[in-house]
């Protein structure tokens, strides 16, 4: 069996009192990628701020690469070697597209300054003013370059054309081939069948449907996400 | 010819003491989104730095690290036990500071009494600029404070720091997850504010009345050019001294300092009322 680089043991939390997530485990090893999908408003933003350290945990543990990150803040979690992108916000508005990448120390855009060209012809550009789907590429980006064990992309796709989703995928597929983690919380579930090695859908009551690999099913998963 | 050199020394003189009172206040708001009501109060413990210097028998050029050293501790324990729990909670900061400042003077008039101070001026003498001689000390201060907030401006737009104190103010959480540590970078920027107040208090310590109450003016007067000029930035501060400070010593010369204050009030409330955001706004 492979060794777990992350693992969410019996977690609760949400907001306050208010608890979107009440015993939930999964695990992933390195170089997987883990489909999370779910209806609106079932808990994938909560779940991706949980395992940032953005929400702390009500109950339960959390551990990466065995280290408890559980009460880690979410710039330790960083350290770690996680990344999150988040659903909004996934860039700094006031900044350039130079600045934004400036941020992750030096790096070189390589692949993906060919596959989204437009981050490279907008160095100088405020991310803030970028179109909505300009500004989901640009986090992805970074969250890409970063140097991280596990990506956490919260519907990386949403807004985004078809061939920039394309592009998407084979990035993370090149990564996971690397041994990149990544949790990928979408909507679009052809891109989670296209990328995932295991899935799991929420739902108001938790984990309602869960499968691996060969298991993995276009039908169940919509079943699971409509009403 | 020579009443116009004196008039425009006079004004840059103003403009540049009005810059140095608000440079803290503008940094703590700027970056921290705190109106530090006790902004005042660090000017004032920056003068009484003179004060405990002497008192410890040390030389007067000592004052520059005691007021380092004193007003940092107090700012780093005031971030520690009470503004480092306000963050995001702009009334409740805002009330807790306020409160601060009135602890603050007490403190003060306890140890020292509420006796008003003579600081004497560091550099005495005049400089001749052509026809007219001018206060030495305040053509150095006049220089210092170009200097600085030339260069802070430079550092904020250009270095690693500088980034990232920009990326914690456009968006929090990312910069939290992008490793940044926040709660750090906020301490780091809330002593700076309140140093940059002490030492504006230690600098213009000789020309300002020095005691207990001397922070309400110096608070008003930075809030004042605040609200002109824009809450928030380095460029909007340097429009709101230019204003407030100019249309200040522009009314004192022509009518009286009465007249200046005046002016000074009334524009703050037109922009209060009229145009909170300011002079500049940001993009
Ligand atoms: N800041 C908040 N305070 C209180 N409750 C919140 C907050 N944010 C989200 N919630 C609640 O938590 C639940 C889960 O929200 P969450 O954003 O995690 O859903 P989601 O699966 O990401 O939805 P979507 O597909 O729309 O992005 C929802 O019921 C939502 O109303
Ligand atoms: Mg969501």
């Amino acid at each position: 069996m492979t060794k777990m680089l992350l693992r969410l043991e019996d977690v609760s939390g949400g907001y306050g009192d208010t608890l979107v997530h009440r015993g939930l485990s999964l695990e992933l090893a390195a170089g997987q990628v883990l489909g999370v999908i779910g209806r609106n408003g079932t808990g994938k933003t909560t779940l991706a701020q949980l395992i940032g350290g953005e929400l702390s945990l009500a109950a339960g543990r959390m551990v990466l690469g065995g280290r408890d990150i559980s009460s880690l803040p979410p710039w330790e979690r960083a350290k770690a070697g996680i990344a999150v992108m988040p659903q909004t916000g996934m860039v700094f508005d006031a900044l350039t597209v130079a600045e934004n990448l400036a941020l992750l120390g030096p790096v070189t855009l390589g692949k993906l300054g060919e596959r989204f060209p437009h981050v490279v012809d907008r160095l100088s550009q405020q991310a803030g003013s970028m179109s909505g789907g300009e500004r989901k590429i640009l986090g992805f980006v970074r969250t890409m370059l970063s140097p991280a064990r596990l990506v956490v992309l919260d519907e990386p796709s949403e807004g985004v054309q078809a061939e920039n989703i394309a592009h998407m995928q084979d990035t993370i597929a090149e990564a996971r081939a690397a041994g990149l983690a990544c949790i990928l919380l979408e909507q679009n579930i052809s891109m989670v069948e296209a990328l995932a090695d295991s899935v799991i859908a929420l739902d108001s009551n938790g984990i309602v449907y869960k499968a691996q690999g060969a298991q993995i099913d276009r039908k169940a998963m919509l079943a699971a996400i409509s009403i | 010819m020579e009443a116009a050199l004196l008039i425009g020394l006079n004004a840059a003189w103003q403009i540049a003491a009005l810059a140095l009172l608000a440079l803290g206040l503008a940094i703590v708001f700027g970056l921290l989104r705190i109106l530090n009501m006790a902004h005042g109060e660090f000017v004032m413990l920056g003068a009484y730095a003179h004060v405990l210097t002497a008192q410890a028998g040390l030389p007067p050029w000592m004052a520059l690290p005691v007021c380092i050293g004193f007003v940092g501790l107090a700012a780093l324990a005031v971030e520690r036990l009470v503004v480092r729990h306000l963050y995001d909670r702009m009334f409740d900061s805002l009330l807790a500071t306020w409160a601060l400042s009135i602890l603050m003077r007490e403190a003060v008039e306890l140890v020292w009494g509420r006796a008003y101070r003579n600081v004497p001026l560091p550099v005495e003498g005049v400089t001749q600029l052509g026809p007219v001689g001018y206060p030495s000390y305040r053509l150095m201060v006049i220089a210092l404070i170009v200097i600085v907030f030339f260069a802070l401006w430079r550092w904020y737009r250009r270095s690693l720091t500088g980034v990232r104190l920009r990326a914690m103010v456009s968006n929090p959480a990312l910069a939290r997850a992008s490793g940044i540590n926040t709660a750090r970078l906020s301490a780091m920027a809330f002593v700076t504010g309140c140093v940059s107040a002490g030492l504006a208090g230690l600098i213009l310590a000789p020309v300002l009345a020095v005691e207990p109450n001397m922070g309400l003016d110096a608070l008003i007067r930075s809030f004042f050019a605040l609200v002109v000029g824009g809450l928030g930035t380095l460029e909007g501060l340097g429009i709101g001294v230019a204003v407030v400070g100019g249309l200040q010593a522009g009314l004192s010369a022509a009518f009286s300092q009465t007249a200046g204050y005046l002016g000074v009030l009334i524009l703050a409330i037109l922009f209060l009322w009229r145009r909170p955001d300011g002079l500049y706004r940001r993009r």
